[in-house]
Parts: C-alpha cells; sequence; structure tokens
C-alpha cells in the first residue's frame, strides 16, 4: 500500500516536526500555513536564508505575528462570560509569530522537558476545586525517546553533570547533550551565586542553541536569529522540504472535510491570500495550528465534541527584577542561560501561604534577562518620562545595564470555562468567525505566584550588590500578556490544553497519540493536546508528542 | 504632509525629546525624527514602503496580505497625527495666542500637559522614540545620534560578543541609584 498522503495544517513546532517525519517515510506531504514565509531559502541547499534580524522597530510591526486589524482575536474573563459581556477586548490576545515556523520563528528556544510528575500529577498529588486535573494518557518514560530525537534534531545544549539531582529523578537523560552550553550570562551568573547562598540551584539552562554559531548579539527572544544559531521549526521543515514535503504560505485552512460517512476525513478546504477558495484532499490531516487557531478550526469544522475549545492554559509569568549597582549588560546573550528548579514544588498549601489549597505549584526560573534600549525608552515614556527626564534617565539610570530579570513560567491549571470558542460578532479578513478567549486564572496561580514573588525576592538579597526593583506597570502577578500592556488573559503566549488527550472520549478529544476520538484520521499534532500545562516551557514537548503522533501515522 | 504640519511636527518632537542646549546629547531634532515619521505616514508613495527594514538596506516588501493590514493601519494614523497636530496649534492659540512652532519652549511644554492631546502626545511620543533609538534604516536616527552618546550599539553581527563580553563585568558607569533617579523613571526599589 503507498504511503498515505498527508495534509498539515501549520507550520510550527509541532506541524514542521510532523512534516520531517512523514516525509522522510515517504509520504506525500502538503503544509498550508496562514502566515507568509520570512525564509528565502527553505528547503534549498545551503542555509534557509532570513528576511528576519535585530531590528527593534520592525518586531513592534507585525513582521512575523498576524496583524490584529486583520485577524482579531477577542476576549472576556469568566466572569464577563457569565454576565452576557460579549468581548471587553479586540485585538491581539497573547499572538505568537503567525508565519512560517510559527512561534519558534523568535523563542529564545529554551528547552526544559516536563516532569514525570506532570504526565501523572492529579493521581499523585490530589484533585484541586474548581480546576479540572486528570492524568495524561502516557508516562515520561513513553515520551523520553522522542524527547531525545528532537533535542537530537534541533541541536540542545547544556551540561547534565550540572543538573541537580532531583531534576534528573523527575525527568531522567538517556545521555548527554548535542551540545555544550553557551558562555554564561554575567546577570544570570550572579543571581546563580545568590541562588546557592539560599540552597538553590542555578544550572546552564538546555535551549536549542548552537553554541559554535551563536555569538551572544542579544537579539534573541523575541527575535527572529539572523544567523541561524538557534534550531526550531525552520531545521525541520528545511529537511521536510528537501525530503519532498510541499509548503503553501498564505493558506488558511477553515474547514476540514469529512466524507459521507462522518467518521472520516477526506481533506481541507481553504483560502488563499486573496480569498480564492481551493480544496485539498488527503488521507490524513495533522492539525497543528497552535491551541487557539486549532480549536476554531475544529469548532469551524463542527469536530471533537463538547470539548473542544475548554481547558485553555498559559503559563503565567511571575517576574522579580534585580537591580545591580555595576553594569551587568544582560542584552549580551541568548536572553537567559541559566535555569533554576526549586520553585517547580508541589509546596504545601500552608507553606505556600494558601492553606485553602492542599498544594501549590510553580515552575522552572529563567534567571538574568535585560531589556534593550527602545524597549526601555519606551517604559520610561509609559510611565510618564518626557523630555530632559527621559533622556536622564536613559544616560545615568540605564536599566539596561543594571536591571536583569528573574521569570518563572508558572504552571496555570486547566478550567472547564476558560476556553475558546467562535465569536458570534467579531470576523477576520476573510470573514471567518474570530476565536474568542474566555479565561480567569484559578487562586492556584495567583498563590504560586505571591509564593514565588517571594522567593524570588530573597535570591535577589542574597545576591551582592542588587536591590530588588519593581517597575511601575508592575501591577498584577501573573502579569498580563498580550502586546497592550493590562489587556488580554494573565499569561504568556505558552498556549495549551484546548483539545486535551485522554483514554476517555466523554472527557478529551483526541487518544494519547493526538487522533481525534470521533474522526481518527485527524492527527492534533500542536499544544492543543496538553493534560495540563506542566512546569516547563512546552516546545520541546509539543515536538516530541508531535514526533510520536507522526509515528503512529499508517502503521 | 504640508510644510506648516511638518514644522509643527518638529517643534513638538523637539520638546518630547530635547537636544543642545537643552540637554548635552542630540535629540529628535539631530536624529531627524520628524522627518522620519512623515516618511512613515508616506510610506505608500514609496515603490518599497519603509516599515520593515532589511538587514543591509532598503526594506522587506509587504506581500498583499501585509499591505492590506498596513494600508488601514496607515490611513488611521495619518488621520489621528494631521487632526493631533490640528488641535495642537488650536491649543497653542488659546492659550498663548499664537501657533505652536512660535511659542516659547515653556509654553510648549504647558500645551503639551492639555489633558484632551494626551493620547496624541503619547502616540507622537512613541513614534519619536523609534525615530531616535530605533535602528537608522527608517531614516531616523542619522548617523546613530540615539546611540552613541548612550554607547549603543545596536545590532552587532556579524561580529556579536566575546565570551569575555558575554560573561565578565567590563567596567562603564554605575548606575545613580540615589533615591531620585530609579524613582523618576517609576521604579521602587527595596533596599532592605
Amino acid at each position: 500500500m503507498a504511503p498515505a498522503s498527508v495534509v498539515i495544517v501549520g507550520s510550527g513546532a509541532g506541524g514542521s516536526v510532523a512534516a520531517w517525519a512523514l516525509a522522510s517515510a515517504g509520504h506525500p506531504v502538503l503544509v498550508l500555513e496562514r502566515g507568509r514565509n520570512l525564509f528565502t531559502d527553505l528547503g534549498g541547499p545551503g542555509d534557509p536564508g532570513t528576511l528576519l534580524w535585530g531590528d527593534e522597530v520592525a518586531r513592534a510591526r507585525f513582521l512575523e505575528q498576524q496583524d490584529p486589524l486583520l485577524e482579531p482575536r477577542t476576549f472576556r474573563t469568566q466572569a464577563e462570560a457569565i454576565a452576557g459581556v460579549g468581548r471587553s477586548f479586540v485585538g491581539d490576545v497573547n499572538d505568537l509569530p503567525a508565519t512560517v515556523g510559527g512561534g519558534t520563528v523568535h523563542w529564545d528556544a529554551k528547552t526544559p522537558r516536563l516532569w514525570r510528575q506532570d504526565f501523572h500529577g492529579c493521581s499523585l498529588h490530589g484533585p484541586i476545586k474548581d480546576a479540572n486535573l486528570a492524568d495524561w494518557p502516557l508516562s515520561y518514560e513513553e515520551l523520553a525517546p522522542f524527547y531525545d530525537e528532537v533535542e537530537a534534531l534541533i541541536g540542545v545544549q547544556g551540561d547534565v553533570d550540572l543538573i541537580p539531582a532531583a531534576t534528573l529523578q523527575q525527568a531522567p537523560r538517556s545521555g548527554p547533550f548535542p551540545f555544550p552550553p553557551n558562555p554564561p550570562m554575567l546577570a544570570g551568573s550572579l543571581l546563580a551565586k545568590g541562588a546557592a547562598h539560599l540552597g538553590m540551584t542555578a544550572y546552564p539552562v538546555p535551549m536549542a542553541v548552537h553554541p559554535q554559531v551563536c555569538n551572544s548579539c542579544g537579539f534573541c527572544g523575541g527575535f527572529g536569529c539572523a544567523i541561524h544559531a538557534r534550531g526550531g521549526a525552520i531545521t525541520l521543515l528545511h529537511e521536510a522540504l528537501r525530503a519532498g514535503a510541499e509548503l503553501r504560505s498564505r493558506c488558511f485552512v477553515d474547514r476540514i472535510e469529512l466524507a459521507p460517512d462522518g467518521r472520516t476525513a477526506r481533506g481541507v478546504s481553504y483560502l488563499e491570500a486573496g480569498g480564492t477558495r481551493r480544496r485539498e484532499q488527503a488521507e490524513v490531516v495533522v492539525v497543528a495550528a497552535s491551541a487557539i487557531e486549532t480549536a476554531r478550526l475544529l469548532l469551524l469544522s463542527e469536530l471533537g465534541g463538547d470539548n473542544v475549545g475548554r481547558h485553555l492554559m498559559f503559563h503565567h509569568l511571575t517576574s522579580v527584577a534585580a537591580l545591580f549597582e555595576e553594569p551587568v549588560h544582560p542584552w549580551r546573550g541568548p536572553t537567559s542561560t541559566h535555569t533554576l528548579d526549586d520553585l517547580i514544588g508541589p509546596f504545601g498549601g500552608a507553606e505556600a501561604g494558601a492553606p485553602e489549597l492542599p498544594y501549590v505549584k510553580g515552575g522552572v526560573v529563567e534567571l538574568g534577562s535585560g531589556v534593550q534600549l527602545l524597549e526601555e525608552a519606551k517604559a520610561y515614556a509609559r510611565s510618564g518620562l518626557r523630555g530632559k527626564a527621559l533622556k536622564a534617565a536613559l544616560r545615568d539610570v540605564a536599566l539596561r545595564d543594571h536591571v536583569a530579570s528573574m521569570t518563572m513560567i508558572g504552571e496555570d491549571l486547566p478550567q472547564n470555562e476558560n476556553r475558546v470558542d467562535l465569536d458570534p460578532a467579531v470576523r477576520d479578513f476573510h470573514s471567518v468567525p474570530a476565536p474568542r478567549i474566555a479565561y480567569t486564572p484559578h487562586r492556584f496561580e495567583r498563590a504560586a505566584a505571591a509564593f514565588a514573588s517571594g522567593r524570588l525576592s530573597e535570591i535577589v538579597q542574597a545576591t551582592g550588590g542588587a536591590w530588588v526593583a519593581s517597575p511601575p506597570d508592575a501591577g498584577e502577578n501573573p502579569r498580563p500578556g498580550g502586546a497592550h500592556e493590562g489587556q488580554g488573559p494573565f499569561g504568556s503566549a505558552h498556549i495549551l490544553g484546548t483539545a486535551r488527550m485522554g483514554n476517555d472520549p466523554s472527557a478529551s478529544v483526541t487518544d494519547a497519540f493526538g487522533r481525534l476520538h470521533d474522526v481518527p484520521n485527524v492527527v492534533i499534532a500542536d499544544g492543543s493536546v496538553f493534560v495540563t500545562s506542566g512546569c516547563a516551557n512546552p516546545t520541546l514537548t509539543i515536538m516530541a508528542l508531535a514526533l510520536r503522533a507522526a509515528r503512529t501515522i499508517g502503521r | 504632509m504640508t510644510p506648516d504640519e511638518l514644522a509643527t511636527l518638529r517643534a513638538l518632537t523637539a520638546r518630547l525629546v530635547p537636544g543642545p542646549p537643552e540637554d548635552r546629547d542630540p535629540g529628535a531634532l539631530e536624529a531627524g525624527a520628524a522627518e522620519a515619521i512623515a516618511r512613515l505616514l508616506q510610506a505608500f508613495d514609496e515603490p518599497e514602503p519603509p516599515i520593515h527594514a532589511a538587514r543591509g538596506g532598503g526594506f522587506i516588501p509587504l506581500d498583499p496580505v501585509a499591505e492590506l493590514g498596513w494600508r488601514m493601519r496607515m490611513e488611521g494614523l495619518a488621520s489621528r497625527i494631521s487632526h493631533g497636530l490640528a488641535s495642537l496649534n488650536q491649543e497653542a492659540r488659546n492659550r498663548c495666542g499664537e501657533a505652536f512652532t512660535h511659542a516659547s519652549a515653556s509654553d510648549q511644554d504647558e500645551v503639551l500637559g492639555a489633558p484632551e492631546l494626551a493620547d496624541f502626545v503619547e502616540l507622537v511620543l512613541m513614534l519619536t522614540l523609534d525615530a531616535v533609538y530605533g535602528s537608522p534604516a527608517y531614516g531616523g536616527n542619522r548617523n546613530e545620534v540615539g546611540w552613541r552618546p548612550l554607547g549603543w550599539p545596536g545590532f552587532t553581527q556579524p561580529d556579536g560578543f566575546t565570551p569575555e563580553q558575554v560573561s565578565e563585568p567590563d567596567g562603564g558607569a554605575s548606575a545613580s541609584l540615589d533615591a531620585e533617579l530609579p524613582g523618576a523613571t517609576g521604579w521602587d526599589v527595596r533596599r532592605d
């Protein structure tokens, strides 16, 4: 039998690894991406080429992101949804790059693994009221070989000898990392010493950065890498195209089409940039559009049942800044080079200052990241500085040289009513209903943020020559995501959980391999399938799950 | 943009990011900020709209979808700037009996404090910061006058930084950590 034909919706972390695995195995593969292609020689004989580089102005001008004027998302809180408010915000709601390569086009390439306890936390630590915790239908051990393979494919650096024993017990490794770590950034090294005084262990953060190619230019997280020092979706798409896969950019899939039996997908329907409708037949449809857009596509296609769109999770970010007396240039390097796992937990609720909760969990912490000049100037402007005072602050305070932040990527619990649905009134430029996000953090996240803020502040206090500093717009912790200060949901652009996997079709959307329970030749291969958000940046796990799912196709 | 509008915009940007003699370092006038903003507003008059700079010169072409969004955005922006400049002059005439460009610096600052101008001033401030402290590729930050006095290197490829530059202290000024300056930035510093 000839290998099944496959259409893949989305070319980011999940879609790229699926495209590579399937094209390499001889499947005819077509990747449809709604964004544009900013890589000039993708699939060619040399490197993939890129139009992206270190330009702070272009970054804010939707070069990689979807333009919210054309493709808005809408937002409301759970309370607003109950009160019948249609939406309280329209625009950028935790948007990721919508371009060939997806979010990995501007990620800072951090690749921690989830922990063993993340896969069966509900059994291990117990349920939490008003959350919908469940175990994953697979274990760390089942995913580990795919972690290994993805780390080798995208080129992850790290030092296994410096990883604390507790981490290795929770995320055991079969061997060393493909590459040794980058030169450590000064601010991170100083904060690591402060952490050590408190008995915490910082170590080189695993990341998909090639240490012999990266020259620490500093235009890393939030920017396209100009020299292809970072691995990611582009690495795999490049190889997938060389292996025969086809990529069409600016093709927006808005419908998965079913055969008359109603249980088999036969292809997709999509819109080209100019609005022309096209159809593509396929024996398997892989959906990897990122959790908000994947939910939108399933809802538009009326697939997946009532759980589609629910359990939307964002990691919540808790930041504490250290103001150093001496310049520590945290803008040189790959955003951060140090991490620590001492705030993952679980911690007893009482210990964490939240006696009403049985336990609290945080997540990995990145140490020592900074801001660049234009970002600094705009931060002063937003706090009301003008004219000579603004210039004096840039010259004499120079937060870019003196402030380094620590940020916890905190676990966000799944809730039934944190969800994506189709906005009944707002449409995109193709006239397709916009995704509407309802989100309110659980008290678990607020408690974890408060607890972590205290611990992170202690690290600063234990670090010589540094003070705890809070920006004027700090507001609440966890802090809001999205491009607009104070708007949109709390959290990061780690978007997870709208098509959770599970063994029970009444409580989940896909099986343990990402196949829709109701239409098994539709395979979800992105962060949508996460059952819980876990303690760490999700991209490596997304890629490992996508690889595992792709390997089941045609078997 | 008319010559009068450009002159008003120049005067406005000069108050938001002043240069000599008020401040020792070059400001918006020296950086060419108003001209860069005017260029952005007329982006679609150029064969390569100056919206996303390309590495090494020129601009990344907009594809048809990106162009659709930017034409919508630019229409709104041009109208906000043009109405804002008119309101600014009206406010100046009301307060000091003459156009904004002819008012004294202190009168200009008073005009800028008018609550009904706040959104417009904020908009122009952000565009001015792009054009003083952003990449020179867009026509502002001429001769890197926004970067040089601050020692900001901008995009350092293909050199990047050496391991020593990343990992070791290399001097430079200590921050003025007296109580006032971080306070002026709105930052709260805990010294316990």
